[in-house]
């Protein structure tokens, strides 16, 4: 369901993008206590995180005379552009949507990575720029494997409007390849997501926070949320993939579809937080040659998806 | 004693060091030769040392002392240990003057290299013919002939007494920079610098070393250490009697404590001919295992921790605190057990305490085997230790490396078999060796140790006779040279005191094993990624703070400055 007017399409975009972005901060809590409650550990509160960020906002801004201009730009950008993403993928609310969306929305979240590791690699401080190099590095492979994904899904279901695609609903026949892709792209969004053993490009021990490494007070903040909001947004675009949201709300009818819908999207956010939280605390850091093989792997996955999708299975 | 030919080795000995020249040799204690050389015939004398005695010779440590005021001269104290025959050499050689010389031992035995550096920065005795002539342990803008281990250097004077004089004459600060000497051209224009220290995640107290990187490859690594100076050596001498001294030394670190405290002793009874009673023996050895226990589960945390793996580093934390109990249940307290004076312990183990360690030993036995196997079993793990940081046989043996660190490249040293101890003399300890020499080596390494610490306090225990806990002594004889070795967590921990008068030391000179495997550490780190640069530095399980205590530098260096000492690296990167 779409909203009719103009002035409620960009009610619901806000509403989105704010969610959202709140949404990343509290998730990253959770994850905070799940991973704790794994290590049989209390935990911070699950607010945690938004202290965090709220507490770095009121720091001053500290400059480094040895960094490049857009080391400092960077994390604003990359915010932005993480806002950007989150008002163009449908989430809780749905959006109107326009023809090559999907397009735009890989572009997006792929630009936050490049962003970060630009900014990091003109930071002059040697543990930035090779963290930035981790990134750059991984992301390279990742954005592949992203393309083939969301190409195999679009040629399958004829469509690059993301509110269209409901791969595994649309076809009137089961088909192999939105499996595939869908499978490769949970691989993706857990990978992108910078969570173990893939988190490369900050490594604590070996880098010292990496691309974080140079920022503090309110440009760390931005940084840290927009990576977080990336970690969403490639949720978000996975779920959108997976489940016909679309179906859900118009079954129900405005306004309790549309409310049905948002708390469903939330829970299924949560979920997937949850999981990969999981996840996260059974594994250690892999080098980072090995963690780039691991998406290579994933990328062939992908190319097989894409070439079944292109002959029509 | 289970060494029933112990003193034909020993005749065998002294006749070996009479033959090659020694101008007197003197058994001071069980184990331990003393023979004084004169300084012409030292190296002649260490070379034909290494003839005779070829691998199993091995520099543990090297003691400069001020003798001025009691024989006019300075003198060099190197330990040899030789490990397989039970013995360690101790070789003197006198040498006069306001700027003594002796020649360095560092071109025969690279292990002397940092030992004889420290006497020359503390005491101004030149080592003619070392390869590395350059300071250590003072700072780089330590003004030229001011030695702080002299005994005409009182423990109280402070180098600088204003914060004017701080800035020096010019007003400029005083960066008390300690950078390493830097490495060849070519790899200074060739590649990026990353500087790991002073102050990094990966390294729990301040130490820097300089990774020379080509994109993700170490080409190489240099280390500069001291920063933390605690001057304990110049406080112990001026101001401390015999039985404050063990108090001192067990905060020397903050995780093997106990080990330094027993080294210290043993070394002040063996000058002093005291018999400690068999039961406090017993009761230093359970505590040394309950000590190693906690230090290698300790360990095992943070190697998790350097792989990104919180979870397990989490749950041996959390296993070690039932160590960390019992060990307050004994002695009052969870670290520096300050259990020990010179003759014997403080404190009894009865059976109450002794079945709480048993039950301890259970559940930490249990619950470590359990998560180890299970971590150990991921293919993740494993990869990612197996073939990194690899030391040599060749190259343990030749830097002097020791405990696990050396028995993960197949030397099978360990000081409780090899110059046994307390109560080690007592019962049989099964030494790990893997001979893989990489980072996997040393894990497994401790492992098994944990393993057998696990079974040795349960045999102590159970073995423990009844008696005294205190030996009775008088007044200690002066100028009398004594040494102490355990083998603590990390390896080999020797001290060397002289005896002075009225109960005091004349001379203490600790070495901890971290002194000599850190050494090490830029040789494994080279042709290495730079992912792989935190486990291998933890992997020898180092101790900064047990390495850098010997000095006395009273400068405020301040955080700013140590900044600024990164930025200038970065600057030159």
């Amino acid at each position: 369901m779409s909203a009719a007017s103009p002035l409620l399409a960009c009610a619901f975009i806000l509403v989105n993008v704010a969610s959202l972005a709140v949404l990343a901060l509290i998730l990253d809590g959770v994850d905070r206590k799940v991973r704790a409650r794994v290590q049989r550990r209390v935990g911070p509160p699950i607010l945690q995180t938004l202290y965090d960020v709220l507490k770095l906002y009121r720091r001053p801004v500290t400059r480094d005379e040895l960094a490049g201009p857009f080391h400092s730009v960077a994390p604003a950008l990359a915010f932005a552009t993480s806002l950007v993403g989150a008002a163009v993928i449908p989430s809780l609310l749905p959006t109107s949507g326009f023809q090559g969306d999907l397009i735009v929305a890989v572009y997006l979240i792929s630009s936050v990575s490049a962003i970060t590791s630009f900014g990091a690699a003109s930071s002059g401080i040697p543990f930035s720029v090779v963290g930035g190099w981790r990134e750059a590095s991984l992301m390279m492979t990742s954005e592949l494997v992203l393309g083939a994904t969301v190409a195999a899904i679009a040629s399958s279901s004829g469509s690059l409007m993301l509110s269209s695609l409901m791969p595994l609903i649309r076809p009137s026949t089961v088909k192999v390849s939105p499996i595939i892709a869908l499978a490769s792209l949970a691989l993706l969004t857990y990978v992108e997501g910078g969570r173990l053993p893939f988190e490369i490009a900050e490594a604590e021990p070996e880098l010292a926070g990496g691309v974080a490494s140079g920022y503090g007070g309110p440009s760390l903040a931005l940084l840290m949320h927009s990576l977080l909001l990336k970690r969403v947004l490639l949720a978000t675009l996975f779920l959108d993939l997976l489940v016909p949201w679309g179906a859900i709300s118009n079954a129900l009818g405005a306004p309790l579809g549309l409310a049905v819908r948002a708390l469903a999207f939330t829970l299924a956010l949560t979920l997937v937080s949850l999981v990969s939280a999981v996840i996260e605390a059974l594994y250690g850091r892999c080098r980072p040659g090995h963690a780039i093989s691991i998406v290579k792997k994933a990328l062939i996955v992908s190319g097989v998806a894409l070439i079944a999708a292109c002959v029509g299975f | 004693m289970r060494r029933a030919s112990g003193s034909e080795v020993l005749g065998r000995v002294v006749e070996t060091l009479k033959r090659l020249g020694a101008e007197s040799v003197t058994v001071t204690q069980e184990g331990v030769v003393l023979s004084t050389v004169t300084k012409d015939r030292l190296r002649d004398f260490v070379r034909a040392l290494i003839r005779e005695y070829g691998e199993s010779l091995r520099h543990s440590t090297c003691m400069g002392t001020d003798l001025r005021p009691v024989r006019g001269s300075f003198s060099v104290t190197h330990v040899l240990a030789l490990d397989g025959l039970r013995l360690y050499l101790l070789v003197e050689t006198e040498a006069f003057g306001n700027r003594p010389k002796v020649p360095s031992l560092t071109p025969l035995l690279p292990a002397a290299n940092w030992a004889e550096r420290e006497a020359r920065d503390l005491l101004g005795i030149e080592f003619e013919g070392h390869p590395e002539p350059v300071k250590l342990i003072l700072p780089d803008p330590w003004p030229e002939g001011v030695f702080p281990l002299r005994k005409d250097y009182p423990y109280n004077k402070k180098l600088y007494e204003t914060p004017a004089q701080v800035r020096g004459v010019r007003g400029e600060p005083r960066f008390f920079s300690a950078k390493p000497s830097p490495p060849s051209e070519s790899v200074r224009e060739g590649c990026a610098l990353i500087p790991v220290g002073p102050y990094h995640p990966a390294l729990h107290e301040p130490e820097y070393y300089e990774l020379y990187v080509e994109g993700e490859r170490i080409v190489e690594a240099r280390y500069r250490g001291f920063f933390v100076h605690r001057g304990m050596e110049k406080l112990a001498e001026s101001r401390m009697t015999i039985n404050q001294v063990p108090f001192l030394a067990e905060r020397i670190c903050g995780i093997c404590g106990y080990t330094h405290a027993c080294a210290y002793c043993q070394a002040v009874e063996a000058a002093a001919r005291i018999e400690v009673p068999e039961r406090a023996l017993y009761i230093r050895s359970i505590l040394l295992e309950i000590e190693r226990l906690h230090s290698h589960i300790l360990w095992f945390g943070v190697a998790f921790h350097m792989l990104g793996f919180d979870t397990g580093f989490m749950a041996m934390w959390r296993i070690r605190e039932e160590v960390m109990r019992v060990a307050e249940a004994l002695t009052g307290n969870r670290k520096t057990y300050g259990m020990n004076l010179v003759g014997g312990v403080r404190r009894d183990i009865d059976e109450g305490k002794a079945s709480l360690v048993l039950r301890m030993l259970e559940s930490v036995e249990g619950e470590f085997r359990r998560f180890c196997d299970s971590v150990l079993s991921m293919r993740e793990v494993v990869e990612r230790v197996k073939e990194v940081g690899v030391l040599t046989r060749e190259d343990a043996r030749r830097l002097g490396a020791v405990g696990p660190h050396a028995r993960a490249s197949g030397l099978g040293i360990d000081v409780r078999v090899d110059h046994p101890y307390a109560a080690y003399r007592f019962v049989d300890v099964n030494v790990a060796v893997r001979d893989s020499c990489d980072v996997l080596a040393r894990i497994l390494v401790r492992y098994d140790e944990v393993i057998e610490s696990v079974r040795l306090i349960r045999e102590l225990l159970k073995n423990m006779p009844k008696g005294e806990l205190m030996a009775e002594y008088g007044d200690l004889p002066p100028l009398r040279v004594g040494l102490g070795a355990t083998e603590a967590p990390r390896g080999e921990d020797i001290h060397l005191v002289i005896t002075g008068r009225g109960n005091k030391l004349y001379r203490w000179r600790p070495r901890a094993p971290s002194y000599v495997n850190l050494a090490t550490v830029p040789t494994m780190l080279e042709g290495e990624r730079l992912a792989n640069a935190p486990i291998i530095i933890a992997s020898i399980d180092p101790c900064f703070s047990c390495t850098d205590h010997v000095v006395v530098v009273d400068l405020r260096t301040g955080v700013r400055r140590r900044m600024n000492l990164l930025r200038n690296a970065l600057t030159r990167g």
